[in-house]
């Protein structure tokens, strides 16, 4: 008797557990994904600030308050990232658009961009995991554009949007992965471009938490007579009901 | 003073420019570079006192830009923006830094050391600088002269050193033993930063294959394999309380 009493009882005890589990599971990947929000290369943040604080002992009001307050909308769009998953496409433009205009400043002027949604997207309702791509802007623009010497260096974003997909493409005219990763590879400051494995380990935990299927594929983009000509990122994932 | 400034980022150059000239009107600027190669290029004609040297540069960082220096005998400042790993190389070796955004305080305060500095002729500091990069780039790995050539090891494949007159015998963890002609002492003063320990006259072990100590009048160590050796009295008290940091 006492004996069947307690295999009866184990049953919902397993089952209670195995919840208890997966609950435990999904609130260790949210506060990972949270942590993994939050990251912002601290050099770009100094290095933004000083270009600032250039304007200011230039006694050029003007662009100090421009910049600043250019800073200071990235600083926003990050500390909201605190609070949230997803924000509107229309945000993440607003916020990726500070990002390259503080990088453009940095190099003064040294590229042009070009940001490109498809009408067929609703940037308001379209939600995207906050800033996910940024480390991908990133590279473009540190590994890509600024080593080009030649020509006109360009960074080109697309949103557009494939049947229940959107899908975002970063594009660049640079040097070419080959020849960035065989800078970088002699450079100690290479331990500084990590951005991008943290955006893979936000993508596959986005995928555990919302089965959202986000991937990112790369492609060199080569000359017709197959010389390098840059590189183009492309994040695609399910369009959010 | 003449000093002269390398960084990827005009912005910074201006800051800096801007200034020394405000603050520090016993500077003289003779160049600004954009970059490592011009910067090294421009050391080695123009001779500076005084260099200001961003770190993380795109082709050639800050330091590799030191290590292309033919020339050497400036004073250095490093300017970074951010780097954990590089500030903690440059106070090691006791060279100087600042932070961006720049600090007129600072920067005033860095200038006048490295005023202090060239007047009393103190040495730069690079070389030593250069060699401590050096090392850490080189990890635990050690140079062994044998009789063809050289063999590089990694410290981690010794089980231990065995004192032989003048020579010195490598137990290694493939069983292969080296000997090389440096007594046991030199050998010491290389490896008893990476984790050894010299227990005896005749031995120097590395700590992390010892599997047990039996105690005795100084005692027994065995080594993971399961060779003993002897540990001298004067040497057992070092000993353990190294092996109690493990």
């Amino acid at each position: 008797m006492a004996l069947d009493a307690k295999l009866v009882k184990t049953k919902p005890d397993y089952q209670q557990a195995k919840q208890q589990l997966s609950d435990t599971n999904r609130r260790i990947a949210e506060a990972k994904l949270l942590s993994l929000r939050m990251q912002m290369n601290p050099h770009f943040v100094f290095n933004s600030l000083n270009a600032i604080n250039n304007f200011v002992l230039q006694n050029d009001s003007e662009q100090a308050s421009r910049y600043l307050t250019v800073f200071a909308t990235l600083m926003r769009q990050i500390l909201a990232n605190t609070q949230t998953d997803w924000v509107s496409l229309h945000d993440e433009l607003i916020a990726l658009r500070s990002y390259i205009e503080l990088e453009q400043l940095r190099c003064d002027g040294h590229f042009d961009v070009d940001v490109q949604i498809d009408a067929a997207l609703n940037a308001y309702t379209v939600q995207v995991p906050p800033l996910l791509i940024q480390p991908y802007v990133e590279n473009a623009i540190r590994r890509g554009l600024l080593p080009q010497l030649n020509g006109h260096p360009q960074l080109k974003i697309n949103c557009k949007r494939a049947g229940n997909q959107l899908s975002i493409s970063i594009a660049d005219n640079g040097i070419g992965r080959a020849a960035a990763a065989s800078m970088h590879a002699r450079s100690m400051a290479e331990n500084q471009l990590q951005g991008s494995q943290v955006a893979e380990e936000r993508i596959a935990l986005v995928n555990d938490i919302y089965g959202v299927d986000a991937h990112i594929e790369s492609l060199d983009l080569v000359t017709t007579d197959g010389q390098p000509a840059g590189t183009c990122i492309t994040f695609t994932q399910n369009l959010k009901p | 003073m003449t000093a002269l400034f390398v960084d990827d980022e005009k912005h910074c150059r201006d800051v800096l420019s801007l200034l020394l000239k405000r603050y520090c009107p016993n500077v003289t600027i003779v160049a600004q570079c954009a970059s490592g190669q011009e910067g090294h290029t421009a050391i080695d004609s123009l001779r500076p006192d005084l260099v200001f040297l961003d770190i993380e540069m795109p082709g050639m960082s800050g330091f590799e830009m030191l290590e292309a220096c033919r020339y050497n005998g400036f004073r250095v400042i490093f300017t970074t923006a951010f780097n954990e790993y590089a500030i903690k190389a440059i106070r090691h070796n006791a060279l100087d830094y600042i932070l961006k955004p720049i600090d007129k305080d600072e920067l005033i305060r860095a200038v006048a050391k490295a005023e202090q500095a060239l007047a009393s002729h103190a040495p730069s500091q690079i070389d030593q600088f250069l060699g401590y990069l050096q090392s850490q780039r080189a990890g635990d790995r050690i140079a062994l002269p044998t009789m063809e050539g050289l063999q590089i090891i990694h410290s981690a494949e010794i089980y231990y050193c065995e004192s032989d007159g003048g020579y010195t015998r490598f137990a290694l963890r493939s069983g292969q033993i080296i000997l090389i002609s440096k007594t046991l002492k030199e050998v010491e003063e290389v490896l008893e930063s990476k984790g050894f320990c010299r227990v005896h006259h005749s031995y120097l072990i590395n700590l992390r294959y010892v599997q047990r100590y039996i105690r005795g009048d100084g005692g027994e160590v065995v080594m993971e394999n399961n060779k003993a050796l002897p540990v001298s009295r004067n040497k057992k008290q070092e000993f353990l309380s190294l092996l109690e940091k493990i």
